[in-house]
């Protein structure tokens, strides 16, 4: 494959064979050549096949590989010209993402409850294998969590109004159709509203250790020893049993067709096709569980800071910094070939980025953009950024997710038992609990990229902008 | 009962298996996948539950029936010991006549009424990424990848 520099960061896979358009890169020389060693840049080229693709393929700095997209791909496709949506390209963790709580508490504080605090929300937050979640679902309320999102959780008393201004979409993706999501889905939604999930989804108490752009971080209401809480998970099974509803959907369709595609994890269909059209508006409820998902557990959250600090959560300024999803596919506008046109954008392990002035973003935001959250790897620094406007022009308002793999699980569980490694973890300051301890090294520091490095190239290449850096003390994973 | 062997990957899963026959293949397929999550071997043998997939082409028959296998341990909380596969093959749509392949068979384990032991991360879903069923000779060989 071949792979040419580009300007600073920058690297491009001419098109050939069936690419549609060019495959775009931004990575540092030392996270290109990880990238190289397994078969990610494969599928940036691959995901170049897609009808309709605009611009070019283009992949974020913590890029690896993954089932069809690479993790860290973002591909829009021109809705009008027939382009396509492909639920691969979104990914069965339908609407992943993370939100940001942060409070008023300093660590000089907090630190010395924090054992009864990671305790607390250890015992309250529901993760793991089969999880039931904060609260069970009734078929008709599975509905509403579909159509109306964050809305809905407001609607029986759980959050806090405002939370909704502060979520993505405003809490609630239109176009969700509860009638597009299969039973089988809604029977896995039903009883897992409010569980964080396995595998690479935390919550996680962190502190501010550093301030990159003030303004910003004055905004969004952070300063240096802050105590602030970030959660990291998605749809669970209602967007896993979708996806894998919708791929076997398109893949039949598609093998009635005549598109040809190098991965069949690729199948796709026009946007405005009846399986395209079905596929957004189940996708768009998923999304709406995800964040509603997100938003239960915070609730979770704000009561065991209630619990151990004995005052309100309203006291303590638990008040949401922003919600975003890093894997989605969003219908919006973008200029093409100096048009504007619609485009439906794929965001796969890579976050929005919207820059100062857009008209979506809270009135707070409106001057500094959108906040971007970056969850490290477990142990490692985690990071909030903000959208820019240079990233509407390079990627379609795009910038990395996180860290990104370099390692797989297996490799890295004969590196370090999870017992050893959550000892070491704990000599740092960071105390972990975990449902499967023994799993834990599947999720070392060492098995992934450094977030930092992922963070500072989208900085230099204008993707976003750092605002701050948090540090872990906290963890709570399934 | 076939072999497996786990294949390299970043973020995911993959693993490749072998068997004497197609039937055989599905029953190690869906054997390997349950023993990324947990040992099948200590689950035993209480209740079954039948399981059914089809599809237009092999390769997508499996995928089918590892989701629908994977659809009976995530979301009516079965541990999934051993798989059993009666009957698969072509067989003809009632409606329209066009052939259809189709596999049925059960799935043997336990009903899970607490937490049971993970030595792996959980299965997600299946994908149709680098799926491959082929027939090599006169023994059968499978390629599959997980989202994990």
């Amino acid at each position: 494959m071949e792979l040419v520099p580009d300007g600073h960061y920058r690297w491009r896979i001419p098109k050939h064979g069936g690419m549609r358009v060019d495959g775009l890169i931004f990575a540092s020389d030392a996270l290109m050549a990880k990238a190289r060693d397994d078969r990610a840049v494969d599928q940036v080229a691959n995901v170049a096949h897609l009808p309709g693709i605009v611009g070019a393929s283009i992949a974020m700095p913590d890029i690896h590989w993954g089932y069809g997209f690479p993790i860290g791909g973002v591909a829009a496709t021109d809705v009008q010209a027939g382009g396509v949506v492909s639920p691969g390209g979104v990914g069965f963790d339908i609407g992943c993402g993370v939100r940001l709580l942060r409070s008023e508490l300093n660590w000089e504080e907090a630190g010395p409850k924090v054992r009864e605090l990671v305790d607390a929300m250890a015992h309250r937050i529901p993760r793991g294998v089969g999880g039931k979640g904060l609260r069970r679902l009734s078929e008709p309320e599975v509905e509403k969590v579909l159509v109306e999102g964050v809305s809905w959780a407001l609607s029986q008393g759980i959050g806090w109004e405002e939370d909704e201004e502060f979520t993505e979409d405003r809490g609630r993706h239109e176009g969700a159709d509860p009638r597009a999501v299969s039973s089988r889905a809604k029977t896995r939604g039903a009883p897992q509203l409010g569980s964080l999930g396995a595998g690479n989804h935390f919550l996680e108490a962190q502190v501010v250790e550093e301030i990159f752009y003030e303004r910003a971080a004055n905004a969004m209401g952070l300063f240096p020893g802050q105590v602030c809480v970030m959660i990291h998970t998605g749809s669970r099974g209602i967007g896993h049993q979708t996806c894998t509803d919708e791929v076997k959907m398109f893949d039949q369709a598609m093998r009635r067709g005549s598109i040809e595609l190098p991965d069949r994890q690729l199948a796709c269909a026009p946007v405005s096709s009846p399986e395209g059209e079905r596929y957004m508006a189940a996708m768009a409820g998923a999304a709406n569980y995800a964040r509603t998902n997100r938003h239960l557990l915070a609730e979770g959250v704000r009561s065991c800071f209630e619990a151990v600090f004995r005052r309100s959560a309203r006291d303590l300024g638990m008040s949401l910094v922003y919600d975003v999803s890093h894997n989605i596919a969003k219908l919006e506008r973008h200029e093409v070939g100096g048009s504007e046109k619609t485009v439906c954008v794929h965001r796969k392990g890579a976050t929005r980025s919207f820059g100062p002035g857009h008209p979506d973003l809270p009135p707070r935001y409106r001057d500094i953009g959108q906040p971007v959250l970056i969850p490290g790897s477990m142990g490692s620094s985690s990071f909030v950024l903000v959208g820019t406007e240079e990233s509407r022009k390079l990627a379609f308002s795009s910038t990395c997710h996180g860290a990104g793999r370099t390692m797989s699980r297996k490799q890295a569980v004969r590196q370090k038992s999870g017992h050893t490694l959550r000892e070491d973890l704990e000599k740092e300051g960071i105390l972990v609990r975990a449902q499967q301890t023994r799993l834990l090294a599947e999720e070392a520091p060492y098995a992934y990229k450094d977030a930092a490095e992922v963070v500072e190239v989208c900085d230099r290449v204008g993707l976003s902008r750092r605002v701050a850096r948090l540090r872990p003390v906290a963890v709570v994973k399934g | 009962m076939g072999t497996h062997e786990i294949l390299p990957h970043t973020a995911d899963v993959g693993f490749r298996v072998r068997a004497a026959s197609v039937s055989d293949l599905f029953e190690t397929a869906a054997q390997a996948m349950f023993s990324v999550e947990y040992d099948t071997s200590t689950v035993g043998f209480e209740a079954e539950v039948a399981a059914e997939a089809e599809a237009d082409d092999l390769e997508g028959l499996l995928v089918a029936w590892l989701s629908e296998l994977l659809w009976i341990h995530d979301a009516r909380d079965f541990v999934v010991g051993d798989v059993l596969v009666v009957e698969i093959g072509e067989f003809p749509m009632r409606r329209t006549g066009a052939p259809k392949l189709k596999v049925r068979g059960a799935a043997r384990g336990r009903w899970m009424s607490e937490w049971f032991e993970q030595t792996g991360p959980q299965v997600k879903a299946v994908t149709f990424h680098g799926i491959e069923v082929k027939q090599k000779r006169s023994k059968w060989e499978a390629v599959v990848y997980l989202d994990v």
